[in-house]
């Protein structure tokens, strides 16, 4: 599965002005960041979501943000870079300079737009990153293949001038820019994943992940900071062209959630709108945390040097992880106070998990796992073998006798009765079949007996191209129904045997020789089970030549107790009482 | 894919449902989120790439009808619906059925697509299923029971398990009979309800099902002279007050149905009627019970006739009436 990782992140709000500094003119702060952004994987594209600059007349600003980018590109191997402009990126100084005091009209501004925006293009330029247009609309796109995705960036500074205001969107200007880069391939692009990306957030969300029925009143752009009406129409246009994602900055805070009309659920858009990565917002952050008397908290933020904010002014920036699936997920954020909640979140995920419990901004839409490389592997035999303690069902106690494999046995059912321990179980022998090459190669998956049965059916369909079919453990039946093993046209040369516990292994090679005598057919033998119970996890060769390997997701010996506690896994792993026996 | 080619009538169904199902299950997906499969409403991007791509001799079936089948599917994936809908028009002759609860539903219609709600995979399903077992599954050399009661035929439902993954659309429908009965009743389908199951084949049966609905099951290591009961629960008594349904991969007689519910009632629980892969309509021990949701029923005439069933033992005389 092609992946790809793109970093979005917006108002850096670079200054050279004394003591108004971005943070990512802080070197601690830019060495932490790219330290970061180095330990993730396919990460090749970065979005910057305008107000690169905190003043558009400072050249010198642009400059810092130049030696920034050029850094993040050598030491991060970044591919692409998409920009678009911010209010803050707008030269007003220039502006001014044209019209002396007197405001520009708003339907005036566009014919100053190479003006307003001059050392804005002049940046891109120098870092020859894309430009597609000077005159507003759809400014500048990439097209990134495997998976395949269009990226376009849309001006919404059209009516910034001398004064702020709300974001507007040269909507002739984008109408053609579509055109031009959609019609003349318009089956080409049909499959691709399109994210519009533009400076002002259109809409608000009161919370995350929310859905918004829009109604197509002003109302909700009332609360947005963009031109209500002239986004409708924007909204429109990129809905034409099949564009449902739409991916913004400006407001310093960040959140996602999905907008739809009433009309069409197919009309929808999911937003996103990433906090600022420049402005430091600690100072306010410590002293609310100190006002609340949160010690924990701000203990936790000077133990971890890091930075956050509160009530809306987040600094953070999005990962989000693309797969040729149709994912689209985001996936981490850097710190967050959430407005209204206090939410906190560090740098990596696995914490991040465990500090929101999973109360992430993930768009409710098609969401396939992504290998996390940086995830721990699970320990199967650790939680597994919790279960058994937890549960008790290591039963009727363990005697320091040898050969007391009937007087110890795991009662396994409860594993066979509970959903969610079964598809731990599958997810387990799901790991096993893909990293172990034995495994993956087999032509024949077999459940023995009921318990093996079970297990076949929770992972049959993850394999949908392999041969299945299961044996009783009693084998007096199996000959006569058993139609794939037999089958004269079918080549099998490796099984694999799925049951609950191997003990000693004699079942399963009693069966083994039973098959092996008809068929003569194969000559690796894998059993993977949940537990192997056997004294050294050997079992004795089939018949002729084939050979077993044992895939246990947890190991127990219990058949054979070298005697003293200290030796003992029972007494050691604390899964039953020992009771101690004496022979006289 | 999931098909019924129904070459008398002329007809090609899809069930988008099963096949988003089926296609879940190839991309794992349901490992983690361990969601109840049948509950899955939105066709996912995946599947409309493998549906475009299948069927690819359409030529093959030009005069045919091809029946999509909507029901529970409800939304799609962005970024999907030009090409899903550009791959419905070009289906021969194609009639949608169950779509109004689809979100593009409008859309389609403006594209001029017929509409038939009689249109139904389930019941596309009775006379596919009927042929499966009569063309595959019997085994006319017959069966001589461990009770010493004589079979004319062998039904080996076996082999479906062993057809590839053919057994994922004989659960599909039982699944659907059974989410279908669970939404009239308003029960919640989870609460205090489990399989419980006691053949090898009933065990893949309660295993499939169990990922599609979202039960627990309970199995007991066949039923013989001494059942070996492992369940942990049972012992702890904390399903005393659950309910059961009994999968089974085929009811005739119903006697093993008997022996099973016996032994959950014995061990304090409820059984509310059975469910499975086949059931010949020869006992009327099901009929108390609401709950009888098999994928194939055949009627005691079909049975005769169609599957050439008779039960008999060495104690019967030669022409009994009440066999042949």
């Amino acid at each position: 599965m092609a992946l790809r990782k793109i970093m979005h992140m917006a108002d850096m709000h670079i200054s050279n002005k004394a003591g108004d500094k971005s943070l990512l003119q802080k070197e601690k702060y830019v060495e932490d960041l790219i330290e970061s952004l180095k330990e993730i994987e396919d990460l090749d594209t970065i979005i910057i979501g305008g107000d690169i600059v905190d003043k558009g007349g400072n050249e010198n600003a642009y400059e810092i943000v130049g030696e920034f980018i050029e850094r993040i590109r050598d030491e991060l191997d970044i591919k692409h870079i998409l920009c678009v402009p911010g209010n803050h990126d707008v030269n007003r100084n220039a502006l001014m300079g044209i019209s002396g005091d007197k405001n520009i009209k708003s339907d005036e501004l566009w014919k100053y737009y190479d003006v307003k925006l001059k050392y804005y293009w002049k940046f891109l330029e120098n870092m020859n990153l894309s430009v597609f247009s000077r005159s507003g609309g759809v400014v500048s796109y990439e097209i990134l293949k495997n998976p395949n995705i269009i990226l376009l960036g849309i001006d919404s500074t059209d009516r910034i001038g001398i004064t702020d205001g709300y974001g507007f969107i040269n909507l002739k200007e984008m109408k053609d820019g579509l055109k031009k880069i959609f019609e003349e391939s318009k089956e080409k692009y049909q499959d691709y994943i399109k994210i519009a990306v533009l400076h002002h957030r259109p809409i608000v969300y009161e919370s995350n992940s929310q859905t918004i029925i829009e109604n197509n009143s002003n109302e909700i752009g009332l609360y947005g900071t963009c031109d209500s009406e002239n986004w409708q129409k924007a909204r429109k246009l990129l809905l034409e062209y099949d564009i449902h994602y739409v991916w913004t900055g400006h407001v310093h805070g960040t959140q996602s959630g999905q907008v739809r009309s009433f009309d069409s659920l197919h009309d929808q858009i999911n937003y996103s709108t990433v906090g600022s990565i420049g402005i430091d917002f600690s100072k306010e952050l410590k002293t609310r945390l100190t006002q609340e008397k949160d010690k924990d908290l701000l203990d936790k933020l000077e133990e971890l040097k890091c930075y956050g904010s509160l009530n809306g002014n987040h600094n953070s920036y999005n990962i989000w992880t693309i797969s040729d699936e149709g994912l689209v997920r985001e996936e981490q954020y850097k710190y967050i106070i959430d407005e209204g909640n206090r939410r906190w979140c560090l740098w990596n995920v696995k914490d991040f998990e465990e500090e929101t419990e999973g109360d992430c901004n993930v768009f409710d839409i098609e969401v396939m796992d992504v290998p996390d490389n940086n995830k721990e592997p699970e320990d199967y035999e650790e939680k597994i073998l919790g279960i058994v303690r937890e549960q008790g069902l290591y039963r009727t106690g363990h005697y320091h006798w040898k050969n007391s494999a009937r007087l110890n046995w795991i009662d396994t059912s409860y594993f066979f009765q509970h959903r969610e321990m079964m598809f731990y179980i599958a997810k387990g022998f799901n790991e096993l079949f893909e990293k172990e090459k034995k495994l993956k190669d087999v032509d024949c998956i077999i459940g023995l007996g009921i318990k093996g049965t079970i297990l076949l059916s929770y992972i049959r369909f993850l394999f949908p191209k392999k041969k299945c079919t299961y044996i009783p453990e009693n084998k007096n039946e199996y000959v006569r129904y058993e139609t794939v093993l037999f089958d004269e046209s079918t080549e099998i040369s490796s099984i694999a045997v799925l049951t609950d516990v191997v003990h000693s292994g004699n079942t399963v090679k009693a069966l083994a020789n039973e098959v092996y005598k008809k068929t003569k057919k194969f000559q690796n033998i894998s059993v993977v089970s949940i537990f192997d119970s056997t004294p050294d996890g050997i079992i004795a060769e089939v018949s002729g030549q084939a050979k077993f390997t044992l895939y246990p997701l947890a190991k127990l010996k219990v058949t054979d107790c070298p005697g003293g506690c200290e030796n003992c896994q029972i007494y050691t792993r604390k899964l039953a009482n020992v009771i101690e026996y004496k022979e006289d | 894919m999931f098909e019924i080619i129904d070459e008398s009538k002329k007809q090609y169904m899809i069930s988008l449902h099963l096949e988003e199902i089926r296609m879940a299950l190839e991309l794992k997906k349901h490992i983690d989120d361990q969601s109840r499969l049948f509950s899955q409403e939105t066709l996912n991007k995946s599947c409309v790439d493998y549906l475009i791509n299948l069927p690819r001799n359409l030529d093959k079936y030009a005069d045919y009808e091809f029946c999509v089948d909507f029901e529970h599917i409800k939304y799609m994936a962005p970024n999907t619906k030009q090409r899903f809908l550009k791959w419905l028009q070009k289906l021969p002759n194609v009639k949608i059925s169950h779509c109004k609860n689809f979100e593009h539903y409008e859309e389609i219609k403006k594209m001029g697509i017929g509409e038939n709600d009689t249109l139904n995979y389930r019941s596309a399903f009775n006379d596919y299923g009927k042929k499966y077992i009569i063309d595959r599954c019997c085994d006319s050399q017959g069966h001589t029971t461990q009770t010493g009661t004589e079979l004319g035929i062998y039904i080996d439902l076996k082999r479906i398990i062993n057809d590839n993954i053919e057994m994922l659309r004989w659960c599909y429908v039982i699944a659907y009979d059974l989410n279908n009965y669970f939404s009239l009743v308003d029960d919640e389908p989870e609460k205090n309800n489990l399989f419980f199951c006691h053949t090898m084949n009933g065990s893949y049966i309660a295993g499939i099902l169990s990922q599609l609905l979202g039960y627990n099951l309970v199995y007991v290591d066949h039923l013989g002279p001494y059942n070996k009961l492992n369940k942990v629960d049972f012992y702890k008594g904390k399903s005393r007050s659950e309910e059961f349904i009994i999968i089974a991969d085929m009811i005739c007689q119903g006697n093993e149905f008997l022996r099973a519910k016996n032994i959950v009632e014995y061990l304090g629980g409820t059984v509310k009627g059975s469910a499975g892969i086949l059931k010949l309509d020869i006992s009327n021990v099901l009929n108390p019970y609401q709950i009888k949701f098999f994928s194939i029923n055949f009627t005691p005439e079909e049975a005769v006739n169609e599957l050439g069933y008779s039960i008999r033992s060495k104690l019967c005389p030669d022409k009994c009436a009440e066999c042949s």
